[in-house]
């Protein structure tokens, strides 16, 4: 609980969202005391997507900054992962906070 | 002492135990029942010769005997003593025989009637007390048991030569099997005194079946397979730190003599340091880059194994491959991603891996001379393959066949800096994984490297 004072000045490295606490600097994301395995390119997405956090991102903008430009990706690059994201963190949270906004991108409520 | 020997006593032991514990029953039960039997037939005899004391008025002795000597068989060299007691103390009033102890009549007159047995070696003795008219007497007869003794000296006899037969034969048989069941570890003794670090790439001959001694062996086998894999990798790093830290420690060098042979302005002081500088954070960066690379030749990390995410790793490899070669082209390319996770997952080594491919991507990057390499990563049900192509020079078709040998360059790669440890070290790490590389190459136009890995079955994996 003594966390709930902090965040707003740690905000920078760390962002909780329904119950989740990611940890930009230790590349952590613990839900319930125990962490949650991403690799590191789905980390960046989480982060992309957290630091937009309540905007539309479209696919083109995740692909740039997720990604980068050396990677020749298929087009679906981006669903199949928000899809391994999504899958995550509904097994080990329950919860289902990434959103498809249909023909724009996608947008993570918090 | 080695083991077969142990064996071979330890068994010997054993078995010439039990034989002994059970001859020496046998004897002894056989030679109880002869003294039974034949102390029996004494007594019969005695009694009959008591009888016929007894009817001593009637008959005379001597034709009593007479029957007794027809009628009944007479054992071997009979005798009868007959001793008469004094009727007021019990003492015995006749002559004393000498074969006779005076503790075996003593024993005689306290049995009060029945049968008191006794023998010396040979002779058994069976006596007891009677009544006659008026006094009283001692019978004992007394025979040789010239059978049965014979009999029990030749088992003896027969017990004992059998029983150093059995002794001899157990021990050739025990050292035999011994021999035979401790021979696959002689060989393997044999074999493996032959393998040294020079020669790690060496294999034990793969047993047959699944008993412990193929168990062993493929056990050692793969310990060879991952000490030779921490070797390679130790020797990769000496290798390709040699070749990528020389380029800037030499213009390092180079622009330091340059500055300090003569005396210069400021402004070239200057100048020369920024450029030592550059090349010195260049240095840094590739020693960096080296180390992340061969991390597991260092560390003892090689034990841990996880599981792998493919496509991070090729993004892995994507970004150390910038560090140590900054203007390299390689593209990583996954032209699509499965839904399941899975299908690119495997259990392995994760910096092994890592170690792996970049070998396969460094060496596309050094023979192309930097021109564009595709990584690709291709899943086809449970295989995933990893693509790696460049437009290099290319490997000589019948030259193919040698380039998994530790040491082994192409004949046309003489003019490129290198050692020969890179792809015989992947395909080791390829190998620790189950999977295969597969390398198809056109001199002058590129090579092409399949790494061919299994997956897990994604219905065990879904639990």
């Amino acid at each position: 609980m003594r966390r709930q004072g902090k965040k707003q000045a740690d905000e920078e490295e760390r962002i909780m969202f329904d119950e989740i606490t990611v940890n930009f600097r230790a590349k952590e994301v613990i839900f319930d005391g125990k962490p949650i395995a991403l690799t590191s390119t789905e980390f960046k997405l989480l982060e992309f997507l957290l630091r937009n956090k309540n905007k539309v991102v479209n696919r083109m903008e995740i692909l740039e900054k997720v990604w980068g430009i050396d990677f020749n990706m298929g087009t679906n690059v981006v669903d199949v992962y928000v899809n391994y994201l999504r899958k995550k963190l509904l097994t080990h949270t329950g919860k289902k906070p990434i959103q498809t906004i249909i023909g724009m991108g996608y947008m993570l409520k918090v | 002492m080695k083991i077969q020997t142990k064996t071979t006593i330890l068994f010997t032991i054993l078995t010439a135990t039990i034989f002994l514990i059970l001859n020496v029953t046998v004897y002894f039960f056989i030679n109880e029942y002869a003294h039974r039997d034949f102390n029996k037939r004494l007594e019969l005899r005695a009694k009959i010769s008591a009888q016929s004391q007894f009817e001593k008025d009637e008959f005379s002795n001597q034709a009593f005997s007479d029957i007794q000597w027809k009628y009944l068989e007479k054992l071997p060299e009979e005798q009868v003593f007959i001793l008469e007691l004094d009727s007021a103390n019990g003492n015995i009033s006749s002559e004393i025989p000498k074969a006779l102890p005076a503790k075996y009549l003593k024993e005689i007159k306290e049995a009060n009637g029945n049968t008191v047995y006794y023998h010396s070696r040979y002779r058994h003795y069976a006596g007891f007390t009677f009544q006659g008219h008026k006094d009283s007497f001692i019978m004992i007869k007394s025979a040789t048991n010239e059978y049965s003794s014979e009999m029990m000296q030749w088992l003896r006899i027969i017990k004992i030569i059998q029983f150093i037969c059995a002794v001899i034969l157990i021990y050739t048989v025990g050292l035999y099997f011994s021999r035979k069941t401790f021979k696959p570890i002689r060989d393997i003794i044999s074999n493996a005194k032959m393998i040294s670090g020079g020669n790690l790439h060496l294999r034990l001959k793969e047993q047959e079946g699944s008993d412990e001694i193929a168990e062993l062996t493929s056990t050692f086998n793969q310990m060879l397979g991952k000490l030779e894999t921490a070797f390679d990798a130790r020797n990769n790093f000496i290798s390709n730190a040699s070749h990528e830290l020389r380029t800037p420690l030499t213009a390092i060098i180079g622009e330091a003599d340059y500055a300090l042979s003569k005396d210069r302005t400021a402004a070239d002081y200057k100048q020369s340091l920024e450029e030592i500088a550059q090349h010195a954070e260049k240095l840094q960066q590739v020693t960096k880059g080296l180390f992340a690379l061969a991390q597991t030749g260092f560390t003892n990390s090689a034990g841990s194994w996880k599981k792998i995410r493919l496509d991070q790793l090729l993004y892995d490899v994507k970004e150390s491959c910038d560090t140590i070669i900054p203007n390299n082209q390689v593209h990583v390319d996954i032209p699509s991603l499965p839904a399941d996770e899975e299908l690119i997952s495997l259990n392995g080594n994760y910096e092994l891996m890592k170690m792996a491919v970049n070998n396969i991507v460094i060496n596309a990057c050094k023979y192309s001379g930097n021109k564009p390499v595709s990584l690709q990563l291709r899943t086809e049900g449970n295989q995933v393959s990893i693509i790696i192509s460049d437009e290099g020079i290319g490997i000589p078709e019948e030259e193919l066949k040698h380039i998994y040998e530790p040491f082994y360059r192409a004949s046309n790669s003489k003019s490129f800096y290198g050692h020969g440890i890179g792809l015989p070290l992947a395909n080791n790490i390829i190998r620790l994984h189950k999977g295969r590389i597969n390398v198809s190459s056109t001199v002058g136009k590129g090579t092409e490297v399949t790494i061919g890995l299994p997956v897990e079955a994604p219905a065990m994996m879904l639990r």
